[in-house]
Parts: structure tokens; C-alpha cells; sequence
């Protein structure tokens, strides 16, 4: 079926992977020093493509969520999907990629199996990085709260009206997520059938879907508008706040060992 | 300091592209600490006043203002809403829509901070608004996690944290649930008792609120018609009754008479998404009732209509039509027996003309071709919507957009309606629209079932009360005895005349 | 307390208040949505039986929410801001894609902005065009991340897709919920003076047949050059990849090997690389000497550059190169390779894209 309601969607009010408050020394971190190595941290993977320089990274990517404290299960559980994918690219090049030394060979009754490290090497890279990305974005969404993600860029300087955007985009998140099932309710109570998956159909069910959402959804501006304006926001270019986030010698030092660390990688392998 | 906190004189406004005046005439002076409440009938120009006072009319909405607003000696044409902020503030209807940030706290705090205020101040500020509503306890909260009620409390502290000299609350309690209405009203009570700052409530349901006014002001169409004040509004508040005619109510027949077979009948019913929400619910409905679904919000009342259709998982339970088990039917089947309407019609428009909505139903549910369904015109019709039949049914008003969503599933006539409350946005008229469909569908051997938070509609036109709490069906017996049930367990909020103080043009 | 801070008030912004609300409402939803759209986009796959690609049928839908968004506030920069925030949501909100989705969607924002910047006009024409522009270009940036080894004409055609699907999705799609909301005015505060709403509703309902034709001749149009490129211009790998030589030559320019079939040869080479050992075997090619002469390197010149697709690069001094009977230019599958064989391993670079004579 066509835009199935997935339980995972409605029981938590984000979609699938979200912050998971903690008291870890990542969750403690200030935002910003995260965002910036989360940045760091992509940048290397995308630098360096040398296998070795991937499994050091995933190493200490695994290293950051065994201090996330997120549980040992979690990691396997968000990334599932992920690995997987990276192990069907591996296979994918093995398969495909004929040179360098032959590793093995496996003769089978028309063709042999054959592993040359060219292929493994480049599968290797691919799902490395491919992993690397991708958990460590996810590290950074548990660990980092968009609320004080958000104050910590506006605190920085980034002007408030547009950090207030990201505000109040997550806050409608919610909002979003039970008017999204209100509205595929309200087509399955008008007997709207979508299931199959010929091209017009699926025009006709985009359309069913977007519109609702999109007109309810713009429904909410004169309101926040209202509110937002009434209590003097965009009066002035700058605003105070009433809690600051202030960085710590920890977070200095954090930051420091990190980017150590890249700088190292760096060294060594570019 | 000023005599008069706010002075109103000879306001017109037109809104650009509307045939008349949404506001005509309008002379009115408020004072220091006073606490007015302003009625009238949907689209009398009640939150066009708020609009007018906030400054976002002229600044803001398109239209053709006349005469002049001044807030503590400030005319409005020349302030903006921001420059205003400090001196008014404005709660709206649903608290929901108003509230920007992700916490409590960061809520509250968004004004002064917005004014540049130094932190200490700011957090001043935030403890006391908070405290000024009863909602210290909620400081750490995020805000999806509050209740209706605690949301709008929310929304008013963080208000009040401005220090306004005049606060508009535009109908507050709409949205929300007797029980989160009882919790709002308090706050306006206490804010009444300990605070010294001009209240404007702008509201339908009075009773509890009469008490406390120094003056209500009726309105009708754009003007203020009455003003009521002193001695005269205790007595205005016991005069004047709610507008719903009563149906000649069909209950449960009596034992000694030949029972007819229920026509919907559901038996341990546990339905939700990952783990049920409704728990074991259990009620047989017989030919040509009109059941009222009732109770707090997130009790379960959306949900046990929506059960029905299989739209959620149903655990266990069996669901009867006319005796035959139609639990596991597909929902594009069911919905030919079950007509479902939302609480809110945004979600269930999809069609680019009026004519076009009615009929969707009728072609998916009844393999009808378009034009073929005569009963579409007749009901757009009798429903004042035929004007409209070629216009896009999002431009539609609130009201007309729940009368249309209403014709389409009368249009294919499914023996059991659920409706997710249909009175909202109609006036007296169009309710009496409403309740002459109902009468006809209850001829024709329906069931209905509605879902309503107004006590005087359950009393007036059900013949039964389903009251859900916390995902259980606790009461399901003939009004009246519901009603005493409802007393026994202190539920008091639900009793008709908790909320009927209606105030008219008229006497 | 209104006198400690510069008094400035939001007349002053670029942005209304209301303009950055819509940009922060669509780009919520759209965020929420990408969710949804990405199991459609799973179910095409499996569909079609193809490990990805054809969820690119989708790829309009991450656009609409920016087509949208530029075409209700009606000011440059606010497709960017909307690809940015969108992205930043999907971020967030779990997805799968890290955080290289907001470099994807931050890239569909500018593009729709610069399109709609360059053409000043809003109608379904430019709406397809930058929607069409902003989906394909996700597929790219995503080659540029992963690079997945995926032959370069299935990239080419799921980029086609993404093309047509930017073009139905995007452009044609939201321009129509652009024309239902301006009818629909679902809010009224500060939305363009009175007179320019009611001209753009009225513009928009009169033209719609007229705008249906010439989508739909447009979707045709390129339908039938897509199946025309791909049928008979396209040249496929087993034409060849094409490099370029640049730098200090006479003449730089871009070519394929089967510009200089004539001088084809075939060498014996042994590879010997650190971790790699390839025995001596034959290899078939384009003596780059044979290249270089083609494009008359200046005098003076003296190194050569060899680049990768991948960024790798090694230098070979010039005039070696110019007497090297055993350094030639090879196709492998859709790459291009060097064979240098009196080289190591290391100078062998596989995924030639460019000479650069110094």
C-alpha cells in the first residue's frame, strides 16, 4: 500500500531516529562544538579514502557512542539498515571489480568465484564511508537537543528570526506528523483507494495528500504570526536570552583532542 | 497615567475584497483593571475588535480602516504590533497555533527576551507569569507533552510576561475539553482576583464568566448592540438559554417492547496504534438512535470513531452491522457503512470544486458516476452550499467547509454516521440544517454517533451518552441517567448548564 | 524599556515575518514528508527490481516543498532558505541520509532561487525548469559523495528521472497547490497588497489550460529527446569516456580514445605496486605521448599532471612522457586508465579525467 502508516511514525513524535535525552558527557557538550565536529568528522571521511584511515574513523565513531550511552543496542539497531546496505556494496564490487591480486578463488561448476583485493578494497572504502557519514550524523541527532542547538546558533550570532525557523519548524513536527494521519484517515473514510501503484494513481494520490496538508498547514501562519509579532518578535535586530549556553574547558579540550585526532589521520594517510 | 486604557472611536473596517464592513461604528472605552467580556454570534467582528486593538489591523491586514485605536495613549496607525507589544497582548482561540518554541519555559520567555530584555528580569518575568496562571509546575516541561488546557495556560503566561495593561483573550476555551476549560476559566478568575490589568474575554459560553465582568458588550454584525452591566448581568446570564431546539429523542426501547436487532453493535472493542488506547469497549446502538460521545480530550472519543472504520489496529473485539461481523472488512468497505467526519475539515477536503467534494465519496463508496448522484445537489441545496457548487472548497468558511464534508457523506446515505463535532462554526440556522438531516437519517433507521463537547447539544438532542475516560467507556445509559451518573463521579463540567449562559441581541 | 535597544522596526527586514513562517511551516512538513516519500521511493525500487534509482520518480516531491515556498513569498533567497531549513529538519528527524541530506537540499534551494532569478518570472515554465534542474541535481551530489561505481549510464538515466520527475512533481505540481493556496488565501495577514493576490489568483485560473498545454508539450518534448538522446546521440561506454588536456598546450580540448584510433597499441606491462601485484599481460590503448603531440604542449613546459575523477594525481616530468612508448591511455569498462609501465603501481592512476601540462 501507498504511504503506509507506519507505527514507528505515530508512537514516537519523530519520525524514526531522534534526540535521546541523556546525561552523557556527548549530551552535556555544547551544541555547537558538536555541530562543528560532526562537520570535522564528514569532512575527514570524505578526504581521506584509504581503508585504514575509514576503519580508524569507524573505530572512533564506535568509541563516541559507547560515551553517548545510548545502551549497546542501539547503535545495531539505528544503523541496521545501513550496514547492510554497505555490505551489499561490498559485495557488489567484489563481484564486479577484477583487479589487483587475487585474494581467492572459489571454482563453481561454470565460472570460479573469484576475490581480487582491488574489489574488496574499494567495496571496503565505499561502506566505510558510507557508515561513517551516516552513524555519525546519527550520534549527533541523539545526542544533541534541536532546542538548545538552535539557541547555541543564535547565541553565536546566527539572527534570531531565522533561528526561530528551525524552532518552529521542529515544534510543528508533532503537529505535522498527526495531521499527515488525520488526512490519510480522512481519505480511507472517503473511500479513496490507493493501493496499487500505476503512475496516474499516484498522481491522484500526491495530490490528495499534498493539498490538504499544505492549505492546513499555511492555516497556522496568521496565527503564529499574530502571537509571534504581539509579543515583539522582529521588534529589534537583537534579543536577550534568558539562559546562555556557555562553552566549557571540556568542551575546549574535547574539541581539541577531535580535531588532533583528524589532523593525524590527515598526516598519515593523505 | 491615562484615564482610559483604551479608547475606540468611530472604528470601521472593511477587509479588502469583502462585500460589507467587518467592523461599523464602534465607540468603546476601557478602563483601568476592568474586566469585559465581548459576545455575539460567529462573525460578528469580535476578533476583528482584537485585531483592531493589537495593531495588526491596519498593519498587517489589507482593508479599509477608519476612525481611531489608541492603546495607552498610542494610535495604532502609526505603532506597529511589535512597538504595541509591551501594552497589549492577545491569546488566541487554539493553543496549539500560537506557540513557537519547544519548551515551556523558552515559551514564556520569548517576549522579554525578544524586547532585549536583561536575563534576570527575563526570568523574573517568566516566574511570576507563570505563577500569575497556576503553571510554576510546568517550567520544564516540553510543550507536546501538556494537555489542551496547559498548553493555553502556556500561551497566556507567556502573555502576561510582557506586562501588558490590556489583555485580549479571544474565546480560549474554544478548543478545548470541559475539563481543560474549567482549568482555563480558573486562571481567569485568579487573574481577576490578584491582578491589575484590563481583561477583554471574547467568548460564547458565559456562565462561569459573568460573575466576574464589570460589562459584557453583545455584538452583531460588525456593531455593538447591547452592553450589559452591574445587576443586569446576573440576570441576563439566568434569562437567556441555549439555542438548540430538542429533538424528539429515540433511546434504548423499553424491555416490555419487541426489541428491534441493534444496528451497530460493538463488544470488547481494544483498538489503538502499537498498544491499544481503547480499552474493552463495549455498547449496542438500536435503529434511530443518537448517541453522544463525550468526555476529556485524548480520552478516546476520535478514536473509537475512527475503530470503527478499521482505520487503527483493532486488537481484539468484534464490530456487528445489522449482525454481520464486519471487524476485519476492508476499510474501503467499511466506509460504505460507516460515513466518518473529522473534527477538523481541512484534513478531509481534496477535490478543486465544491460539487466535486460532495460527490467524491459517492464515486469511490457507491461505483456512482459524476453527475449521477441527484442527491448531491438537493443536499448542497438544503445545506446553503449550491452557491458555491463551482468554488474551491478550501476557500470555504470553517462552518460551510464541516456542512460540506457533511453532504458528502449524506449524499451516499451509509446507515451509520460518526461525526466528530459537527456543530462547530454553525450558528442556530445552520445547527438547525444540521439536526432536520439528522431527523431524516434517524427516519430512515440510522444510527448516529457524535462526538461533542457541548452538554446542552448531548442534552437537547441525544438519546444516549457514551462518556470514554482514558480509553474505557465508562457510562453508557439514556441522557438523563448519564447525566446523574456524571454528577455521582463529580464530573460536573459535562452537566448541561455548566456552560449555558448564551447572551443574544434580543429582550 | 524600549530605549536600551536600536529602534528599528520589521519594516526594515527583508523577510516578513510571515514570509519566514511560510518558509518554516513548508519546510517542516516537507520534512516529515520526505519520510513517507522515501519508502515510495523504496517501493519503486522494488518495483522495478533495482537496487536504487527509481525512487527518483519521487525526487520532485523534495523540490515541491521549495517551489512552493519561492512561488508564496515571491522574493530571492527564499527557495534557499526553505532547501536549507528542509534539510536541516530531515537532519534531525532521522534521515537516512545523514547529514549529507543538507548539503542535497541546501544545493535544490539555491538552484531553484537562481533559476527563478535568472527568467524573473514565476510561471509553470520556470517552475519546471528549476524544479527539473534542483531533482536532478540530487542524484549528482550524491555521486559526488558515494561515489557508488555505478556505471555512468545508469547515473545518466536515473538523472533523467529525476528530471522529468522535478518537471511533474515540482514545477507543473506546485504551481498548481501555488494557485490553490493564492485562491484558497488559507492566511491573510501581509500577504501581497490585496490588488497582486487577486491578480495572481485571476492570472493563474485563467491560464491553467493554457499552462497544462505547454507543460504538456514541454514533458513531451523532452520525453522524446530523452529517448532520442539515449536511442541514438547518447554514446554509450563502449564508445568511451572522455578526458581532457589542459594547461600549458597550444590547443587544450577534451577527447575521447576513439579520436585517436589510429595510433592504437598494445604493450606488455607488469604492475608492481605496494599491496597490489599484476603480472605482466597485455594492454591495448592510446600511447599518451601520441595525445600530448595532438595538443602541441608550449615550449617551456615541462611537467604532466594526470587527475582522477576521484582526485588523485601524479606527475610525470614532460619529457619522459613525450618519448614513452609504454605509457598509454586504456578503457576500462566506462573509465579511463594509464598504464604506466615503466612506472610503479602507484602511477598507474585508474578514473583518468584530465592531463594538465604544466
Amino acid at each position: 500500500m501507498f504511504l503506509r502508516r507506519s507505527p514507528s511514525v505515530v508512537s514516537g513524535y519523530f519520525p524514526g531516529l531522534n534526540y535521546v535525552p541523556g546525561q552523557s558527557f556527548l549530551h552535556r557538550a555544547h551544541p555547537l562544538v558538536k555541530l562543528v565536529l560532526l562537520v570535522g568528522f564528514s569532512i575527514t571521511v570524505l578526504a581521506l579514502p584509504a581503508p585504514m584511515a575509514g576503519i580508524a574513523l569507524f573505530f572512533a565513531l564506535l568509541a563516541a557512542y559507547g560515551m553517548a550511552r545510548l545502551g549497546p543496542g542501539f547503535f545495531w539497531r539505528k544503523l541496521r539498515m545501513i550496514v547492510l546496505f554497505g555490505l551489499a556494496m561490498v559485495v557488489v564490487q567484489v563481484l564486479v571489480v577484477k583487479e589487483g591480486l587475487l585474494l581467492a578463488a572459489l571454482p563453481l561448476y561454470f565460472f570460479s568465484l573469484e576475490i581480487w583485493s582491488e574489489g574488496l578494497r574499494g567495496g571496503l572504502v565505499m561502506m566505510l564511508r558510507f557508515l561513517n557519514i551516516i552513524g555519525s550524523s546519527y550520534l549527533f541527532v541523539a545526542v544533541t537537543n534541536p532546542n538548545n542547538l538552535a539557541y547555541a546558533l543564535m547565541q553565536a550570532g546566527l539572527p534570531y528570526r531565522y533561528g526561530f525557523m528551525l524552532i518552529t519548524a521542529m515544534r510543528f513536527i508533532p503537529i505535522f506528523q498527526r495531521e499527515l494521519n488525520q488526512v490519510r484517515s480522512a481519505q480511507m473514510a472517503k473511500g479513496i483507494d490507493l493501493e496499487g501503484a500505476s503512475l496516474p494513481k499516484i498522481l491522484r494520490a500526491v495530490r490528495y495528500l499534498l493539498v490538504p496538508l499544505v492549505i492546513t498547514a499555511l492555516g497556522k501562519v496568521d496565527h503564529l504570526a499574530i502571537s509571534m509579532e504581539g509579543r515583539a518578535f522582529g521588534l529589534y535586530h537583537r534579543r536577550s536570552y534568558m539562559q546562555s549556553q556557555k562553552l566549557t574547558w571540556r568542551d575546549a579540550v574535547f574539541l581539541a583532542s577531535a580535531f588532533i585526532f583528524f589532523a593525524a589521520l590527515f598526516f598519515y594517510f593523505y | 497615567m491615562e484615564k482610559y486604557v483604551a479608547t475606540i472611536k468611530n472604528l470601521s473596517f472593511t477587509y479588502y475584497g469583502a462585500a460589507g464592513p467587518a467592523l461599523e461604528g464602534i465607540n468603546l472605552q476601557l478602563r483601568p483593571g476592568e474586566f469585559l467580556i465581548l459576545t455575539g454570534p460567529s462573525g460578528c467582528g469580535k476578533s476583528t475588535l482584537a485585531l483592531c486593538l493589537t495593531g495588526f489591523i491596519p498593519h498587517g491586514y489589507t482593508g479599509l480602516m477608519e476612525g481611531t485605536v489608541e492603546v495607552k495613549g498610542l494610535d495604532t496607525r502609526e505603532n506597529t504590533p511589535g512597538r504595541l507589544a509591551g501594552l497589549v497582548g492577545l491569546v488566541q482561540q487554539d493553543p496549539e497555533m500560537q506557540l513557537c518554541t519547544l519548551r515551556v519555559m523558552d515559551e514564556v520567555a520569548f517576549g522579554p527576551e525578544n524586547l532585549g530584555l536583561d536575563p534576570a528580569e527575563v526570568t523574573a518575568r517568566v516566574r511570576w507569569a507563570l505563577a500569575a496562571v497556576g503553571a510554576s509546575d510546568l517550567a520544564e516541561r516540553d510543550l507536546y507533552s501538556l494537555s489542551g488546557g496547559e498548553k493555553q495556560k502556556v500561551a497566556i503566561a507567556s502573555v502576561l510576561a510582557m506586562r501588558p495593561s490590556l489583555l485580549i483573550l479571544d474565546e480560549p476555551t474554544a478548543n478545548l475539553d470541559p475539563r481543560c476549560t474549567a482549568e482555563v476559566l480558573a486562571v481567569m478568575e485568579k487573574l481577576r482576583r490578584d491582578e491589575d490589568i484590563t481583561v477583554i474575554v471574547i467568548e460564547h459560553r458565559l456562565e462561569r464568566l459573568l460573575p466576574l465582568a464589570d460589562r459584557a458588550l453583545y455584538m452583531e454584525r460588525g456593531r455593538i448592540v447591547r452592553e450589559f452591566r452591574g445587576e443586569e448581568l446576573s440576570v441576563q446570564a439566568a434569562q437567556y438559554r441555549p439555542f438548540y431546539r430538542k429533538i424528539d429523542r429515540a433511546g434504548k426501547p423499553r424491555v416490555n417492547t419487541p426489541a428491534p436487532p441493534p444496528r451497530l453493535q460493538v463488544e470488547g472493542l481494544a483498538a489503538g496504534y502499537e498498544a491499544p488506547l481503547l480499552k474493552d469497549v463495549s455498547f449496542s446502538l438500536y435503529p434511530g438512535e443518537i448517541a453522544a460521545v463525550m468526555g476529556d480530550n485524548g480520552s478516546g472519543k476520535s478514536t473509537l470513531l475512527q475503530a470503527l472504520l478499521g482505520l487503527l489496529k483493532i486488537f481484539r473485539g468484534k464490530i456487528y452491522l445489522d449482525g454481520t461481523d464486519i471487524t476485519h472488512e476492508k476499510v474501503s468497505r467499511k466506509a460504505g457503512w460507516i460515513g466518518l467526519s473529522f473534527q477538523n475539515p481541512n484534513h478531509q477536503l481534496f477535490e478543486s470544486t465544491v460539487i466535486k467534494e460532495a460527490e467524491l465519496p459517492s464515486l469511490f463508496l457507491k461505483g456512482c458516476r459524476p453527475g449521477e448522484n441527484r442527491r448531491v445537489l438537493s443536499l448542497l441545496e438544503q445545506f446553503d452550499l449550491l452557491a458555491y457548487r463551482d468554488q474551491l472548497p478550501f476557500a470555504l468558511s470553517l462552518g460551510e467547509k464541516k456542512r460540506l464534508t457533511l453532504v458528502s457523506l449524506l449524499a451516499y446515505s451509509p446507515p451509520v454516521l460518526a461525526l466528530d463535532e459537527p456543530l462547530v462554526g454553525q450558528d442556530p440556522h445552520r445547527s438547525e440544517l444540521l439536526l432536520g438531516a439528522l431527523q431524516e437519517h434517524r427516519a430512515r433507521g440510522g444510527v448516529t454517533l457524535m462526538v461533542c463537547h457541548d452538554p446542552a447539544v448531548a442534552s437537547a438532542w441525544c438519546g444516549r451518552i457514551l462518556f470514554l475516560e482514558q480509553g474505557g467507556l465508562i457510562i453508557d445509559a439514556p441522557t438523563e441517567k448519564a447525566f446523574a451518573l456524571l454528577a455521582a463521579r463529580g464530573l460536573t463540567h459535562y452537566l448541561p448548564g455548566s456552560s449555558s449562559g448564551f447572551i443574544t441581541g434580543e429582550g | 524599556m524600549k530605549a536600551q535597544t536600536e529602534k528599528q522596526t520589521r519594516a526594515n527586514y527583508y523577510f516578513s515575518s510571515r514570509d519566514l513562517l511560510v518558509v518554516a511551516v513548508l519546510s517542516g512538513i516537507g520534512g516529515v514528508m520526505s519520510t513517507y516519500v522515501g519508502y515510495l521511493g523504496n517501493l519503486l525500487n522494488r518495483i522495478f527490481g533495482v537496487p536504487f534509482g527509481a525512487g527518483q520518480f519521487a525526487a520532485g516531491l523534495h523540490v515541491f516543498w521549495i517551489i512552493v515556498a519561492a512561488g508564496l513569498v515571491r522574493r530571492p533567497g527564499a527557495a534557499t532558505a526553505t532547501g536549507l531549513l528542509k534539510g536541516v529538519v530531515e537532519l534531525l528527524t532521522g534521515s537516512t541520509h545523514g547529514v549529507v541530506i543538507v548539503l542535497v537540499s541546501l544545493i535544490q534551494g539555491l538552484l531553484v532561487d537562481l533559476v527563478l532569478l535568472l527568467l524573473r518570472r514565476h510561471t509553470v515554465l520556470t517552475y519546471s525548469l528549476a524544479g527539473a534542474l534542483a531533482a536532478a541535481s540530487n542524484v549528482i551530489v550524491f555521486q559526488l559523495f558515494y561515489f557508488s561505481g555505478a556505471p555512468l549510464f545508469y547515473i545518466a538515466l536515473i538523472s533523467g528521472l529525476a528530471f522529468i520527475s522535478g518537471i511533474l512533481l515540482g514545477g507543473c505540481f506546485g504551481r498548481g497547490v501555488i494557485d490553490i493556496v493564492l485562491r484558497a488565501r488559507p492566511f491573510r495577514l501581509g500577504v501581497y497588497p490585496g490588488d497582486e493576490a487577486n491578480r495572481l489568483a485571476a492570472q493563474s485560473a485563467g491560464k491553467t489550460r493554457l499552462n497544462f498545454i505547454v507543460t504538456g508539450l514541454l514533458v513531451l518534448a523532452f520525453s522524446a529527446g530523452a529517448i532520442y538522446y539515449y536511442a541514438f546521440v547518447f554514446e554509450p561506454p563502449w564508445k568511451g569516456p572522455v578526458f581532457s588536456v589542459e594547461g600549458a598546450v597550444e590547443r587544450e580540448g577534451s577527447f575521447q580514445l576513439s579520436d585517436f584510433a589510429a595510433d592504437e597499441t598494445t604493450i606488455t606491462a607488469e604492475l608492481v605496486g605496494q599491496v597490489t601485484y599484476v603480472p605482466p599481460q597485455e594492454y591495448t590503448g592510446i600511447p599518451v605521448k601520441v595525445i600530448l603531440e595532438r595538443c602541441q604542449p608550449l615550449e617551456g613546459a615541462t611537467g604532466l599532471t594526470v587527475i582522477a575523477t576521484d582526485g588523485y594525481q601524479v606527475e610525470f616530468p614532460l619529457e619522459d612522457v613525450l618519448t614513452d612508448d609504454k605509457m598509454i591511455l586504456i578503457r576500462e569498462e566506462d573509465t579511463l586508465r594509464l598504464i604506466a609501465g615503466n612506472y610503479a603501481g602507484g602511477y598507474w592512476v585508474k578514473l583518468v579525467s584530465k592531463f594538465v601540462v604544466q
